[in-house]
């Protein structure tokens, strides 16, 4: 029994602090593809049910294909009200800059980690399709998290709401800077070590401000919803409401960027 | 069929159970299916490798949820090597009494995972502890029947 449990938590301690079981763990993450894919069964079959009723095969696949095609519209709009924003206070400089111009893979969700723990999602792109760790995913609405595990078909993304996850964000209106801290609740970010002078408002919408080079320069993440003061602390507590559907949207983007110089503009 | 296989699938099927995607706030709510099953084979000695067998449900598990790996087996392991430990004293036991039983093994395990998250910071989130033993003892009535049904305990 003592050994059992030696070995179990040298398991834990390897599996956590170092990659040694990382080779065991990509091919072991293969034989859990069927469990979601059986359990993603009844989700399937309603979308496929109204498939069947709306139309013949080839419609469909069109409307696949135009899906597809909006998604990649939106993601890409989403972009525009930061850039209308930087476009006002950067006028001058426009010809200096560099835009990021970002290109993306449509991904559908084929699991969602049953830990209420843990907000992380499993998506049918893989090493096969390039994806690497660190890659941003969204969906229509605005950031949903990054890639953290590839496998071959597959990848793990973890939220931008899972407690142990927090994105440099600014706001859209003036450009402040702060911190968005997931708390384990797919409704809610938080912003901490604000401080009671700085200018945040209820309302205010949160964009990605590209700081870390993780996550790319102006993509929603949220909206404002309370600001409290609470007596005594020196800093406010800031709570925000994530743009993407983190817990509903089963059609995502992974996104790749490229720096694309301004020329020619 | 036989026993083993019995079990094997009531495995597969709890686990499936265990990752059914559910609504936003019914997941904190889910109970450790896995968990009762390991309950139920040891209460009902289905077999004397009640631990060991409860440490590769739970690595299954690890490996189903693409965690950290035997976080589950270690929380489950210890579980069920204390609920061996009182087996004998819990051999004619109620049904109201194994209901509190799997509440309380399940807070234990589920204090047990949350331990290992905070030592590994995979996750700092403390509020779900207590909801899927509330969960677990409302669904031990209908695991142990349903098992009882479909398994054919071992003869004495």
């Amino acid at each position: 029994m003592l050994v059992l449990a030696s070995a179990l938590v040298a398991l834990v301690v390897l599996d956590a602090y170092t990659d040694w079981l990382k080779p065991v763990t990509d091919r072991l993450e293969g034989a859990a593809l069927p469990f979601y894919w059986i359990t993603n069964l009844p989700s399937r079959m309603a979308e496929w049910g109204d498939d069947g009723l709306n139309s013949r095969s080839a419609l469909v696949t069109k409307n696949n294909a135009l899906e597809s095609e909006l998604l990649i519209h939106k993601g890409r709009l989403l972009r525009m009200a930061e850039l209308a924003a930087e476009n006002v206070r950067l006028r001058n400089l426009l010809n200096a800059t560099e835009l990021l111009k970002d290109s993306v893979l449509v991904t559908e969700l084929i699991g969602v980690s049953p830990d209420p723990a843990s907000h992380t999602i499993l998506i049918n792109r893989g090493s096969e399709d390039d994806v690497f760790v660190g890659q941003p995913v969204l969906d229509a609405n605005g950031l949903m998290g990054q890639v953290i595990e590839v496998h071959n078909s597959h990848s793990r993304a973890l939220l931008i709401t899972d407690s142990t996850h927090a994105l440099p964000v600014q706001v859209l209106r003036n450009g402040v800077r702060s911190i968005a801290e997931g708390v384990g609740r797919f409704d809610h970010l938080r912003l901490r070590f604000v401080s009671p002078t700085m200018d945040i408002r209820e309302g205010d919408e949160l964009v990605s401000s590209g700081l870390g080079g993780r996550y790319p320069v102006g993509y929603p993440v949220g909206t404002v919803i309370r600001k409290t003061a609470l007596p005594g602390h020196a800093f406010v507590e800031i709570e925000v409401k994530p743009a993407a559907w983190l817990n509903r949207s089963r059609h995502l983007l992974i996104v790749f960027s490229a720096v694309e110089k301004l020329q020619g503009r | 069929m036989s026993r083993n296989i019995t079990l094997a699938v009531a495995l597969a099927v709890f686990i499936m159970l265990q990752i059914f995607p559910l609504p936003g706030g019914a997941q904190a709510w889910r109970p450790d299916f896995v968990l009762l099953l390991a309950i139920y084979v040891t209460q009902r000695r289905l077999t004397a490798y009640a631990v060991e067998l409860a440490c590769l449900a739970g690595l299954l598990l690890d490996i189903v949820y693409g965690g950290i790996l035997g976080k589950h087996a270690i929380a489950f392991g210890l579980s069920i090597y204390l609920l061996r430990g009182l087996r004998t004293r819990l051999q004619h036991s109620r049904m109201y009494h194994d209901i509190m039983l799997a509440f309380l093994l399940t807070v234990l395990s589920q204090v047990l995972l949350y331990s290992v998250n905070t030592l590994t910071r995979e996750s700092m989130s403390s509020a779900w502890i207590i909801y899927p033993a509330f969960t677990a003892a409302l669904f031990w009535p209908l695991v142990s029947l349903t098992l009882d049904r479909l398994i054919t305990p071992p003869e004495v």
